[in-house]
């Protein structure tokens, strides 16, 4: 067996989980000025990350996430969804956000004599 | 290729197709641009209205120099107009623009493209127009503006895309004194289209529930719509507080892909089960 190959030497492979939205191998050569890792002090830096607003346990899910929404009896399919084109609903403005803004109980602005 | 200030200047429009780091960097040199731009305006309003002042104080002295202060006033106030007041009122655009890229910076390859539009001036698209019950001359528009959308492929094969669209509500009337009057209310609509691969997420339609109670947004923002199918998931949310749009924008692709990865993770358990399963 050959030893691991040290960082900084090419065919080193960094072993960090890093990323923002979702986790994916760092491609960094080496762990020097690696704003991620910092040098290589912190050993799960996307799970580490506190930038990420009101999602303070970003990376943690308990059972009843896997078991609550059947995640486990099959309700995943690698077949993807055919029965709707994925334009079907474009994320345009609608009639439906435009009354929003003309809701009668909305208290915006309804005193017009006032400027 | 470097930034065309003369062209952005101009057209009030950031049109680009450049990987992540170049978009940051332009963001950030317009951002200085404009608040060099507010600055300069400032300046030559403020340099055009002692002028007057002076120019009035010149008229009781000395009528030839009022004139001539008169004449140097309008110049200054022509002036400012060579500085574009869209790009000078709106810097928080780039804000939003730096805040997305920085956020897909994290998880998309630096030198991969991404296609940005950012416009200052955006034409703008009427929706709508009513009279206003109860007001004299009373009308009422809504009009809808796009200024940003980006567009660039994540690490894990994902399209991402982000728009936002300005809502805008402007009501006018005459008051009882004779007067117009105009009000307009501003509302931004950011869409998000997440088009995932598959194979790596499992069909994640089961999940739109769960996506819709995963996102969390600042107080002044809230999800208008979320449709999930086999391949794209597409969430638009208002946002009626400007500031807080880099905010909600982030917190929504947050709270969409805490979702995706629970699917991915899902998919991956089950597909180490079936090969084990497959292996005894």
């Amino acid at each position: 067996m050959s030893p691991p190959i040290p960082p900084g030497v090419p065919g080193w492979k960094c072993p960090r989980r890093v990323g923002f939205l979702f986790p994916h191998d760092c491609r960094r050569t080496t762990p020097v000025g690696c704003p991620d890792c910092q040098n290589g002090q912190i050993e799960d830096p996307y799970a580490a990350r506190r930038d990420r607003y009101g999602y303070s346990r970003y990376d943690y899910y308990d059972d009843n996430y896997f078991f609550g929404y059947g995640l486990y009896q099959g309700a995943s399919s690698s077949e993807p969804d055919t029965s709707s084109p994925p334009d079907a609903a474009s994320t345009d403005f609608t009639e439906a956000d435009g009354a929003d803004l003309v809701q009668p109980d909305d208290q915006f602005e309804s005193d017009m004599t006032e400027s | 290729m470097p930034l065309d200030v003369n062209r952005l200047r101009q057209e009030r429009l950031y049109e680009t197709r450049a990987p992540l780091d170049t978009l940051s960097a332009d963001l950030a040199s317009i951002e200085n641009l404009a608040a060099g731009l507010r600055a300069s305006r400032k300046r030559l309003q403020l340099a055009g209205a002692g002028m007057l002042l002076a120019g009035l104080i010149g008229l009781a002295v000395f009528f030839p120099v009022g004139i001539a202060l008169f004449a140097v006033a309008v110049y200054l106030f022509f002036r400012v107009k060579a500085y574009p007041k869209a790009i000078a009122n709106n810097a928080r655009r780039c804000e939003l623009g730096k805040s997305v890229t920085a956020m897909l910076a994290h998880d998309a390859d630096a030198r991969s493209p991404a296609a940005i539009r950012l416009a200052f001036d955006p034409q703008r698209e009427l929706l709508a127009e009513s009279q206003l019950a109860r007001r004299r001359n009373g009308k009422e528009k809504l009009f809808k503006a796009s200024w940003f959308s980006v567009e660039t492929s994540l690490h894990d094969g994902t399209t991402f895309t982000a728009t936002v669209d300005d809502l805008v509500r402007q009501r006018s009337f005459t008051n009882p004194r004779g007067k117009s009057k105009t009000k307009t209310r501003t509302r931004s609509l950011v869409g998000m289209r997440f088009a995932y691969p598959s194979k790596l997420y499992g069909d994640l339609t089961s999940l739109a529930e769960m996506m819709q109670k995963e996102i969390q947004l600042p107080p002044s923002a809230s999800v208008r719509g979320l449709e999930v199918t086999g391949r794209v998931v597409k969430v638009k949310a208002v946002v009626t507080q400007s500031e807080d749009l880099a905010r909600a924008s982030s917190m929504l692709a947050l709270g969409v892909y805490r979702v995706m990865n629970l699917s991915r993770e899902a998919e991956a358990r089950k597909r180490a089960q079936e090969k084990s399963g497959g292996a005894q």
